[in-house]
């Protein structure tokens, strides 16, 4: 009921959005008439000259501020007169300047020390926390320090952003030790995952369990959960929005870690001092270095790497330009018996365009590929090389423009060319039975325009306002599958039948053959009931057109994309939330709480038994869901101080129903999990060390419960009952770590820093359960339930270093 | 030529040290069940019908027998002969190309189902290849079956294959299963298929027998073969996808042509 055909409904939205646009553009005019100056520049890390994304740019006499775009610009018009600028970043000193207005724009670059250090000559520092908490027109969004980050006690020692933010609540692991992530109830496709705009189509590496991101190279990430920015669209629950490091332009840098399953290194430097910077960050795992030594192991390959690199060059004083790059890898296999390999690729080229001080404009082209390979060679007559991948080209225009200290405006466009490989089959060798054979590939476009007025209506009120108009439209050369009835599967004596197949229509290249469209209203609004107590409240829809199609129960690489078209409706999903949020203690400790209500509907479900591991209708396999998911999310998180961390708590339902499955009766999501609590504490005991420890518990995952035994031709058969209607026991877990840093002799100034970490992974050696299987035991003639665990007590240790 | 759409051996990729351990569950009551489990083939006196019913999954208990339903396939009377089994009377063949309805009555409920039977290619060459050891596997012979595919384009085949140490009377296999479709085979043209995961020693006879299935048969065992494994990294648990109508019924009623072919190595 949701689904917008395109010609009737497209028009009324492109309307609607003219004549929002006609507003800005009488809005525009409105405020050119009055004489005005206009205080413009960068907030960025004194030591690296990073830019600060989100920083708080605040005019103490007026009241009111602005926050730094995501390229660390920021821009703020004002009445001819003389201010005080309030500069002020997690991590880092506040910094007040006074900047006198009268007469001409100003340029002023604002380069932050970070905490606890010895503050420069000319400005002065206020050492109260910001009440961005309370504040910041946002909700449901989490920010954490890469530095916090690291502190965080992780499987195996590799420092995961991912992994930290599944300890805030309404984010939560896709299981036990997994990078895949799911939020509010949705599923582990509904995440935008973006690494310098560009999308990361599988963020995980070695099938889940550590993220593509490398904490050495990442400057800055976001994740948004609900009140979604009309800047973001494509999934339905969530954008995690990660930005490299752009490099020290100040001084060559090489950081670098060695744990016992991985090592990194880092070197960044300036190009050109202060104008222009480098960065390239590599890992590699290597515990396949010591696998020839064992006669089990000596066939076996295994192992993942990736590459981060980034350049910047300041050209002049209004441009910029940055071009990053990642690259990962993951191989694994046996001998020449078989061989399974995914990686990631994403190219990114920005311009950051200053027109006049207070429009800002990013231009971006940028490219992503993700691929996935299996080889299984059994003999020379029984081999295969299968793959699959996703290529998409970006276009990208976005503009900031900060009219007034009360008003923001950003808009934009983004236009994006997709390929979709769903899967290739190659002999390996010539003898081999299997036939070459290819899937069609699959072309979409994707196209977006947004816009969003953020506006403080009086000192307490504030509110952002936008839309997102986004197109979707299936391009040739293609070919549609033509079924009886023109559905590819119903529903027959209570299973899906999959439709007889009557014909096909073929496209032409560049032949436009299928279009959807979604008009993506937006809304986040902030009331503060004093200088310590806000309450908030958001909207969003979110249109999806791409799905992924996950065969197996376990992430193992082999999921793959495919687009909205003629029978795969575009998922869309409603979400309402509200929030209540207070800072204690100067703001030293930042409470929150949230209530949501989210609803989806063409949720893409598989059918039963779906065989989608190579098949040209994968509609068949597919049928169209709703899904429902609500919550209450608790958060009391202290940010300073000795003893840092947070507690949190999730009390969640998520469900989802579709024709065929579970009886047309609601059924619950597979990680529908009532309870989720979390407490995360670090504490500096001294300068040199300090200990972290995390503790996780939720309610168990859900299950499909065996009912009945059964025979057919001497096979023991299984009868299952309603769809995850059982649950696995609860899970818990405890991870603590140690930090020793070198020793530190008093009033010696030290270049270099090293320390050692020492982790240990489920403390007390839990073994969760990660899935319950029903089997029958031939041994002992008996049906049994079977847990399969993955992680029980894991130590590591890394040392890490940087001079 | 053939798209080996699925093998049933799954190569259970696990790539972290997982560990399993048997635990206690609740599962849910059990409604009992009518199973059945319906063959026709065209091997004389190879059809029957078997009646059982399903057992909670923790009773442990053997499959009861249901030994008073009335039963026909296309008009002929299946009587029940022991065992849950019914057979026909009279010698019984099924015919390459009819298509089966199956009636079962049973305690005043009735349970229909209908298949096709549909015939399968002939196998003309046999071919001993000698294979280096690879893998898992040692040095020896596999057999390679050559034939002409002449059916019509989207049909199933269905192999089950034994090496070694079956006796001649009930024949016995490996599990080893592979199912295919011709979707992409080319009309009239050799297709050629070897035995996969099994090497051959001089002495040792094979056999091998390919059935020609409709689709709903072919779904049936290909859930079965994803279902095999199970674990994190098959597929998500399902009922498999019976053929039979009725309330309260599962199992399968198929209808096969069936080429046998014993190889014995010198």
């Amino acid at each position: 009921m949701y689904y917008y055909t395109f010609a009737p409904r497209f028009m009324d939205c492109m309307k609607r959005y003219i004549v929002l646009l006609l507003m800005l553009s009488w809005y525009f005019s409105s405020v050119a008439q009055t004489t005005k100056y206009t205080v413009s520049g960068e907030v960025q890390d004194e030591r690296n000259g990073e830019e600060l994304i989100g920083a708080t740019v605040y005019v103490e006499e007026l009241k009111t501020g602005v926050s730094t775009n995501a390229y660390g610009y920021y821009a703020i018009t004002l009445p001819a007169g003389k201010y005080t600028l309030v500069f002020s970043y997690i991590g880092y000193q506040t910094q007040r300047v006074l900047v006198d207005l009268s007469g001409s724009n100003k340029k002023l670059i604002i380069q932050l020390p970070e905490d606890k250090k010895q503050l420069s000559e000319v400005v002065i520092s206020a050492d109260r926390p910001n009440a961005s908490n309370v504040e910041d027109n946002k909700m449901s969004t989490v920010k954490l320090d890469i530095k916090d980050v690291k502190k965080i006690p992780i499987l195996l020692g590799e420092v995961d952003i991912i992994k930290a933010v599944q300890l805030l609540p309404g984010i939560q692991a896709a299981g036990d030790g997994n990078t895949l992530f799911i939020v509010r109830g949705g599923n582990v496709d509904h995440n935008l995952v973006q690494l310098d705009e560009a999308v990361v189509y599988n963020p995980s590496h070695v099938v889940g369990f550590f993220s593509v991101f490398n904490g050495d190279a990442i400057k800055d990430f976001e994740i948004y959960k609900g009140g979604i920015p009309s800047n973001y669209g494509g999934r339905l629950a969530s954008v995690l929005d990660v930005r490299m490091k752009e490099g020290n332009n100040k001084s060559y840098n090489v950081t670098g870690g060695i744990g016992i399953l991985s090592s990194r290194l880092t070197i960044e430097g300036p190009i050109a001092k202060n104008k222009s910077s480098f960065m390239i960050s590599g890992r590699r795992s290597y515990f396949d270095v010591f696998f020839p030594l064992s006669s089990q192991l000596k066939d076996v390959t295994a192992y993942f790497g990736d590459i981060n690199i980034k350049v910047n060059f300041t050209l002049g004083e209004k441009d910029k330009l940055f071009i990053s790059g990642y690259a990962g890898r993951d191989n694994f296999g046996t001998g020449s018996l078989f061989g399974l390999g995914w990686g990631n690729q994403t190219f990114t080229v920005r311009w950051n365009h200053i027109f006049n001080s207070r429009l800002f404009s990013n231009t971006s082209l940028i490219y992503s590929r993700y691929n996935y390979n299996f080889d299984f060679n059994v003999s020379p007559n029984l081999n295969l090389s299968r793959s699959n991948f996703i290529k998409d080209f970006s276009i990208k225009q976005d503009f900031s423009y900060f009219a007034t200290p009360k008003n923001t405006f950003k808009f934009g466009l983004l236009a994006t060319h997709h390929t979709f490989s769903p899967g290739e089959i190659k002999p390996i060798t010539s003898e081999s039975v299997i036939l070459a054979d290819k899937l069609n590939e699959k072309y979409a476009l994707d196209y977006a325009i947004y816009g969003s007025h953020s506006i403080k209506i009086n000192s307490r009120l504030t509110a952002e306002y936008g839309v997102r108009i986004s197109v979707f439209q299936n391009i040739g050369k293609g070919t549609e599958l033509l079924y009886a009835n023109d559905k590819p599967n119903y529903l027959d004596n209570n299973y899906i039948s999959r439709s007889t197949i009557i014909g096909s229509k073929q496209y032409g290249s560049g032949e436009i053959f299928n279009t959807s469209a979604g008009f993506e209203p937006r809304l986040n609004t902030t009331y503060l009931l004093n200088s310590s107590t806000s309450i908030k409240a958001s909207y969003n829809r979110m249109f999806q057109y791409m799905h992924l199609i996950q065969p197996t129960s376990a992430s193992t690489g082999q999921e793959f994309w495919t687009p909205t078209d003629r029978y795969i409706k575009p998922q869309i999903a409603d979400q309402v939330a509200a929030g209540y949020f207070k800072n204690i203690r100067e703001n030293t400790i930042e409470l929150s709480a949230e209530i949501y209500y989210k609803w989806m509907s063409n949720t893409v479900e598989l059918i039963d038994n779906a065989d989608v591991q190579f098949t040209e209708a994968i509609e068949s396999e597919v049928t169209a869901g709703i899904g429902r998911a609500y919550g209450i999310e608790l958060l009391a998180r202290k940010k300073r101080g000795a003893t840092t961390g947070w507690v949190s708590y999730t009390l969640s339902k998520s469900e989802r129903k579709a024709e065929g499955v579970n009886n047309n009766e609601w059924y619950n999501f597979r990680f529908d999990r009532r309870h989720y609590v979390t407490f995360v504490l670090s504490q500096e005991l001294s300068k040199r060390i300090s200990i972290s420890a995390n503790f996780i518990y939720a309610t168990g995952d859900t299950y499909t419960p065996a009912v009945s035994y059964f025979e057919v031709e001497g096979i023991p058969e299984i009868e299952y009952g309603k769809r995850n209607s059982a649950r696995i026991p609860s899970y818990h877990r405890m991870d603590m770590s140690l930090t020793l840093g070198r020793k530190i002799k008093p009033n010696k100034v030290y270049k270099n820093e090293s320390n050692w970490v020492f982790s240990l992974y489920n403390v007390y050696g839990r073994k969760n359960t990660y899935s319950i299987d029903f089997r029958y035991n031939p041994e002992t003639g008996k049906n049994e339930a079977v847990k399969t665990y993955l992680f029980t007590f894991v130590p590591s240790v890394t040392y890490n270093f940087k001079f | 030529m053939k798209n080996l759409t699925y093998i049933f051996i799954l190569i259970t990729v696990v790539l972290v040290s997982s560990c399993t351990e048997v635990i206690d569950v609740d599962v849910p009551e059990n409604t009992e069940k009518l199973v059945v489990e319906a063959i026709v083939t065209i091997e004389t006196d190879s059809s029957y019908v078997r009646l059982t019913k399903s057992v909670g999954y923790f009773d442990n208990k053997p499959t009861p027998l249901v030994t008073d339903a009335v039963v026909t396939i296309n008009g002929t009377n299946f009587i029940h002969q022991g065992n849950g089994i019914y057979r026909p009377n009279s010698p019984y063949t099924g015919i390459a190309g009819t298509y089966y309805n199956l009636l079962i009555t049973h305690n005043g409920k009735q349970y229909t189902s209908g298949t096709m039977l549909e015939p399968m290619f002939q196998i003309d060459t046999i071919i001993p290849v000698y294979r280096e050891a690879e893998g898992f596997l040692e040095e020896g012979y596999t057999v390679k079956y050559v034939g002409i595919d002449n059916r019509l384009p989207t049909k199933y085949t269905y192999v089950r294959f034994g090496v070694k140490g079956f006796d001649s009377i009930n024949d016995f296999y490996e599990d080893f299963r592979v199912l295919f479709d011709n979707a992409n085979s080319k009309l009239n043209e050799p297709f050629e298929f070897e035995i996969p995961f099994q090497r051959l020693q001089p002495k040792d006879t094979s056999l091998l027998i390919f059935r020609s299935i409709d689709e709903p048969v072919f779904r049936y065992f290909q859930a079965l073969g994803n279902r095999q494994g199970g674990g994190p990294f098959s597929t998500p648990p399902a009922n498999l996808p019976s053929n039979i109508r009725g309330e309260n019924v599962l199992g399968l009623f198929a209808a096969y042509d069936v080429k046998r072919y014993r190889t014995y190595l010198p």
